[in-house]
């Protein structure tokens, strides 16, 4: 019954992206997301839903940043 | 009403609601936008910061006035000893600090490495454990007599520059462009770096400016014969920003005096004098301004005043004093000492300058006119009429601790006053260092060659020029030293450290308002009361509990501090258009006070003052007749003895505003605290009265500060309760934020699954909280389990553990700099004497090689535990010839990780410097990561004040479950309910569970539902349940874990957002069986850090008495104590008189090794009579017969203590040994 549903944020976030109406305006409700993913109870849903992917936030300092501005200044 | 839900449309919505708002976070977090921060509200909120310290050294700003205020200082030359040489014939020299200038941050210029980036960015200084400083000059002029003014340039050090403001290099930098800076994208600035660490100066609250308060205090009865305690006392502000603070005293006779202090020191003088030194008046002008015109109706009412103001104008006839300048030469010959005004200004120019500096300086403080003269002189008259009427019980006093009569001290005009001040006491010490120069040149003429050879290369420069010193100082400490004061009730505690410990705890610190460390120390608790006058302007909720409580408040979340003086130069204009009359009568019900910043604009009848206050209050919001929205509109209503009436208006900065919606014109209006309590404003729409409300709130939310704003439903719980959740919050392990690599705090704390709440208010996505997780969501049932989780425990899911609910980590970063070494050998040598490395030559055993790499510093990864060595280093010396540096000893000295707990080496820093000398590195900065996942004893905390330890990590196989196999993360006790009343963790819980089942994001803003049938928070979110399939009471049916059977009860589970608090077990806990004790009574020391004990009170060693677990106790107290065997007498029960004695060679034997111990007090002198093996030796020498019979007993080491302090006093125990 336990599944693995770390997986899903990916698919998550591309389902909250993708437009349900005609026109193309209205984009897929989290609830329904969730829904199409398979997540039926609560616990898995509130993982998903209320992730933050703070990762994005840190790739935007480069750990590598020093050793860059050392080869470029070789 | 929690809002129905919008679905995610509209592509990036200007407004922040509650949503999640999932894919426009990813985007921002993907790419901080490059034009403006996504988050007004947050920059909002550190405003009075910025703004403040922009306004110092904008043009025409702070500093600007303040060095018109400073003027020019004048000095004589000639021998002051020599009473031959006149004023008039000796050579005046004037210097004055024309301008200063403050530059960015720069790398100096001795620097040439670095030709093209030579800004030095705050992450520089952080990293670098320096001070984030610019170099500050000024432009000093002097004259020698008439002559020409000539200039020059001085170097005054460096200043501390606040991050974000107009001198930094973050100033209006969009989030990308902070990203590229290494800092964060929502970085607020408001703070200084300080040798690496961030410092804030702390807002003050401080008296309202300009206004003077009617106060009744009994000390005041302690200044003399007379006195009494009524006063009145007025902060007057100079454009500047400093103040003087003036009082009226008002003597049992009718007389009043003005006392104010300068440079500490208190002075009294008689009003009147002050009057008659301000104009050329006559007493019938001053009865008049008291008492108002003669046949003004009323007069004979007033006895009380006429009677008391006759006896003021007549005892001061004794002074003989006429006319203008008959008064302010008197003045000038008393104070021209204390003023230390130049030898040559004659005693009437010393008064003016009394008058200038210290009467009510608000309305004129340099360049003073005759204008100015007479505003003070109606003001003083104004405050004579005010105490009187205090007196007189016409009026009551002014409450100095409600937010109407106070108002803020700026961090930047706080800075700004401190510069003033030392720019002032420099040039002052110019003269000093002058008076030194001639003295030892003979007093040479200030005309003379000498002077202009040496004046700016040995007389200036012998003074102290290094004026940032003082600021460096000021942030650091936070002690102000200062001659004057600065009018200000404390010394120390102006700068706090912006603890970075989540983003709750930093925002905070910013919105703080310390009522002052005077009030701290009172006895009453008067001053530290919540007043309804503090309504929107400080935050009822969040203030601290114990001994801050009530004195350090937080500032509303709406309210703002105006930082800059409004525009009113129309007001005076507008105001005699709407009618007033430049004299009062006598009777208050007749004539009122119209004032505008401290400056009276007349009088008029009271309905008029009503019809002017609103007049003026519908054109500021309207926006017309020049009248600004900042402006404050005080219309105080006439009243049966309560506040003094009039219309008392404010422009000036330091004032907390707040917008509320004006309904008139239905357009926002902001309003003061001053004017606030006699306005009506509505709460809610609903509660308008028709013809009586002239405001109402936009949210009743408006009152709570941004932390207070976070609690869910905070109207649900008991109020305390919400007080507790705002302490806690700031001490969450939680995301203190994203450019973590960049930052050298000695301890920062970081939750790895940090999730946004589903349950939260509007405002949680308008101040980007996400940026800063701060909890988890956690499935919480309420129910008595196991037994582990009574008294607050809470049980967690084992398996939720593992998968890393509230997995933390703590960053330690330590220096370690070998210049301070070096410096604390031998004095302050500047010469590199070690480098880091091995000794080249010498021994490397491999043992240092565990966890060093090739060139002495850890290896990055490695795991470290007390004792290890992080570093090596060994001392060089330069070898003159190549200037190369070379190690002659060949000793490797190694630095240790002294921490207790094992920790990883995440990253190490070289620490260079920014003079570009090609010096090898002398710090490094290493950067420990300690992984804490939760164990037991940790405390979680949701956010209701219901705080919990972990007691059991439980098994989830164990774990109760329900129908679908949902297992709870956390499991908490009922009991944790009843006498708490946090209801609003039940609310929480049934809308976090029915927000995820629909994937919503619920709204929990307070005062949003109501309190009436169908339309409660329980009926919504039990619909909502419902539909989702759930009981609509938010239990479930739940199986026993342990049997698989049907628990009889069904169990409250739901969805609640769940904090880890920093106070870890790991960091707290204490043990010891026998360890270090204290060498006076060998009990054991105290203090976690030192291997101390805990000391076992009365209370405890009561509760092991009433156990029956006596023998315990003795454990306890003694054997883990103060255990001794100490040697007594038996014969005359001493513990004092027993000895060791010597063995017959001289040496000592130890007692217990097969040595004796002899009694000495019954032992007698041996004779040649006593047989030799009976006889021992002391110490001296001495042969001793007798004291055998001594015995050794296990008692507690004080006693023996006890013993011989006792004796001291020359009283003897004797102690009875049996059997």
């Amino acid at each position: 019954m336990r599944s693995v549903i770390a997986d899903l944020y990916e698919k998550y976030v591309e389902l909250i992206g993708t437009s349900v109406s005609d026109d193309g305006g209205e984009t897929m409700a989290d609830g329904d997301a969730m829904d199409a993913l398979g997540l039926n109870r609560y616990c898995c849903r509130r993982m998903i839903l209320t992730h933050v992917d703070l990762i994005e936030k840190l790739l935007r300092y480069n750990p590598a940043e020093r050793d860059i501005i050392k080869v470029s200044q070789r | 009403m929690a809002p129905a839900r919008v679905d995610s449309v509209a592509p990036a919505p200007k407004k922040w609601t509650t949503e999640y708002d999932t894919q426009r976070r990813h985007k921002l977090f993907r790419q901080p936008p490059s034009d403006k921060t996504a988050y007004p509200s947050l920059a909002e909120a550190t405003r009075p910061h910025v703004d403040s310290f922009n306004a110092v050294f904008a043009p025409n700003g702070q500093i600007h006035h303040a060095l018109k205020d400073v003027g020019t200082k004048t000095f004589l030359d000639g021998n002051p000893q020599d009473d031959a040489s006149e004023p008039q014939q000796r050579n005046r020299l004037q210097i004055r600090m024309r301008e200063v200038f403050l530059d960015k941050s720069m790398l100096p210029p001795s620097n040439k490495l670095e030709t093209t980036k030579r800004e030095i960015l705050p992450v520089e200084c952080r990293e670098r454990h320096v001070t984030y400083r610019g170099r500050f000059r000024g432009r000093l002029e002097y004259r020698v007599n008439d002559g020409e003014w000539k200039e020059t340039v001085r170097e005054l050090g460096y200043l501390p520059i606040m991050l974000r403001s107009n001198r930094c290099h973050l100033e209006n930098l969009s989030p990308k462009e902070l990203v590229n800076r290494r800092e964060e994208t929502e970085e607020l600035g408001g703070y200084f770096i300080v040798n690496g660490i961030e410092k804030l100066i702390r807002m003050l609250i401080v008296n309202r400016r300009n206004f003077p308060m009617a106060i009744v205090r009994p000390s005041f009865e302690n200044r003399g014969a007379t006195y009494t305690k009524f006063g009145m006392q007025i902060r007057s502000v100079r454009p500047d920003q400093t103040s003087q603070t003036n009082v009226l005293h008002y003597l049992s006779d009718g007389n009043v005096t003005f006392r104010f202090s300068w440079r500490k020191n208190e002075y009294l003088v008689p009003v009147l004098m002050v009057l008659k030194a301000l104009v050329e008046t006559n007493d019938r002008e001053v009865y008049e301004g008291i008492v108002g015109p003669a046949g003004s109706k009323d007069l004979e009412a007033k006895q009380f005043v006429t009677d008391r103001v006759e006896l003021l104008l007549r005892t001061y006839k004794a002074y003989r004093l006429y006319n203008r300048e008959q008064t302010r030469s008197y003045l000038g010959e008393k104070f021209r000492v204390v003023l230390g005004v130049p030898e040559d200004m004659t005693d009437y120019d010393a008064g003016t300058e009394f008058l200038r500096k210290i009467v009510l300086p608000h309305l004129g403080s340099y360049e003073v006119s005759e204008a100015g003269d007479g505003d003070k002189f109606r003001m003083i008259l104004f405050m004579i009429r005010k105490l009187y009427a205090l007196v007189e019980g016409d009026c009551s006093m002014d409450n100095p601790d409600a937010v109407s009569s106070q108002e803020i001290l700026l961090p930047g005009f706080l800075y700004g006053m401190i510069i003033k001040e030392r720019i002032e006491e420099w040039l002052a010490s110019v003269g000093l260092s002058l008076r030194e120069w001639s003295r030892s040149n003979q007093y040479p003429d200030f005309t003379s060659r000498d002077f202009e050879r040496d004046f700016l290369t040995k007389v200036v420069r012998k003074t102290n020029e290094n004026l940032g010193q003082a600021l460096d100082y000021f942030l650091s400490t936070g002690n102000l030293v200062s001659p004057s004061g600065l009018d200000l009730q404390q010394v120390s505690g102006f700068t706090v450290v912006a603890e970075k410990i989540n983003f709750y705890r930093f925002i905070s610190h910013f919105r703080m308002v310390h009522r002052g460390s005077f009030f701290a120390q009172l006895k009453t608790t008067t001053v530290r009361k919540l007043l309804p006058e503090s309504w929107g302007f400080l935050c009822p909720v969040h203030t601290p509990d114990g001994s801050p409580c009530g004195l350090l408040n937080h500032l509303s979340h709406k309210c703002k501090i105006v930082t800059n003086s409004a525009d009113v130069t129309t007001i005076p204009g507008l105001i005699a258009q709407l009618g007033v009359v430049s004299s009062s009568t006598a009777s208050l019900t007749d004539s009122v006070v119209i004032q505008l910043d401290g400056r009276i604009l007349g009088f008029c009848a009271p309905k008029q003052a009503k019809m002017i206050g609103d007049t003026i209050r519908y054109w500021k919001v309207e926006g017309t007749h020049g009248v600004p929205l900042d402006l404050e509109v005080g219309y105080i209503p006439s009243s049966a003895g309560g506040q003094y009436p009039g219309v008392y208006m404010f422009s000036s900065p330091a004032r907390m505003l707040r917008p509320v919606k004006y309904l008139p014109l239905e357009k926002t209006d902001h309003i003061g605290s001053f004017e606030q309590p006699f306005m009506s404003i509505a709460c809610t729409e609903p509660e308008i009265a028709s013809g009586d409300s002239t405001h109402v709130e936009y949210d009743p939310t408006n009152i709570l500060s941004i932390v207070a704003n976070q609690t869910p439903f905070s109207d649900f719980n008991q109020s305390p309760r919400n007080m507790y959740q705002c302490q806690m919050g700031k001490q969450t392990m939680g995301t203190p934020g994203t450019a973590l690599k960049y930052r050298t705090d000695n301890k920062s704390y970081r939750l790895q699954t940090g999730q946004t709440p589903v349950v939260r208010p509007p405002l949680y996505n308008e101040y980007g909280l996400d940026n800063f997780p701060n909890g988890t969501n956690a499935v919480v049932a309420v129910i008595s389990y196991t037994g582990y989780d009574m008294d607050d425990a809470m049980i967690l899911n084992k398996s939720a553990h593992e998968r890393g609910f509230g997995h933390g980590t703590i960053y330690k970063a330590k220096k370690i700099d070998l210049s301070e070494e070096n410096k604390q050998q031998r004095g302050r040598s500047a010469a590199v004497t070690n480098v880091f490395g091995f000794a080249p030559d010498g021994l490397i055993k491999a043992q240092w090689r565990n966890t060093l790499d090739e060139d002495g510093l850890a290896a990055i990864g490695m795991k470290v535990n007390q004792g290890d060595i992080i570093a090596a280093s060994h001392t060089v010396t330069k070898d003159p010839m190549s200037g190369e540096y070379v190690n002659r000893d060949g000793i490797t000295h190694l630095h240790r990780y002294k921490d207790a707990e094992e920790a990883f080496v995440e990253e190490i820093k070289l620490i260079g410097n920014e003079s570009g000398s090609n010096e090898p590195c002398q710090a490094i900065s290493v950067r420990f990561r300690i992984p804490r996942s939760p164990v037991i004893g940790d405390k979680f905390s949701s956010r209701h004040g219901q705080k919990g330890v972990c007691s059991q990590k439980w098994p989830a196989v164990n774990m109760p479950f329900s129908e679908s196999g949902m297992q709870p993360d956390v499991i908490i006790n009922p009991h944790a309910f009843p006498s708490r009343m946090t209801i609003g963790m039940f609310v929480e819980s049934l809308a976090g569970k029915s927000g995820a089942l629909h994937g919503l994001a619920q709204d929990s803003t307070p005062f949003k539902f109501k309190d009436k049938e169908g339309e409660t928070a329980v009926e919504y979110f039990g619909h909502q349940l419902k539909r989702a399939g759930y009981n609509y009471h938010g239990n479930e049916p739940m199986y026993s874990g342990v049997t698989g059977e049907e628990l009889h009860a069904d169990i409250y589970v739901g969805v609640v957002y769940y904090q880890r608090l920093r106070h870890m077990v790991n960091d707290k806990f204490q043990v010891r069986t026998t360890g270090p004790v204290t060498p006076l009574t060998g009990q054991p020391i105290k203090g976690r850090a030192k291997g101390g004990g805990i000391r076992v009170g009365e209370m405890e060693r009561d509760a092991l008495l009433a156990h029956g677990t006596a023998f315990l106790l003795q454990d306890r107290l003694l054997n883990c104590s103060d255990y001794t065997k100490a040697w007594l007498c038996r014969a005359c029960g001493s513990f004092l008189s027993t000895q060791p004695t010597v063995g017959q060679f001289g040496r000592r034997r130890l007692a217990g090794e097969g040595g004796r111990v002899r009694c000495k007090r019954c032992s007698r002198k041996a004779t040649s009579l006593d047989a030799k093996n009976e006889c021992w030796e002391d110490r001296k020498g001495d042969k001793w017969f007798g004291g055998e019979d001594v015995t050794q007993v296990a008692v507690p080491g004080v006693l023996r203590y006890l013993d011989v302090e006792l004796a001291a006093m020359g009283c003897r125990l004797k102690f009875k040994v049996e059997p």
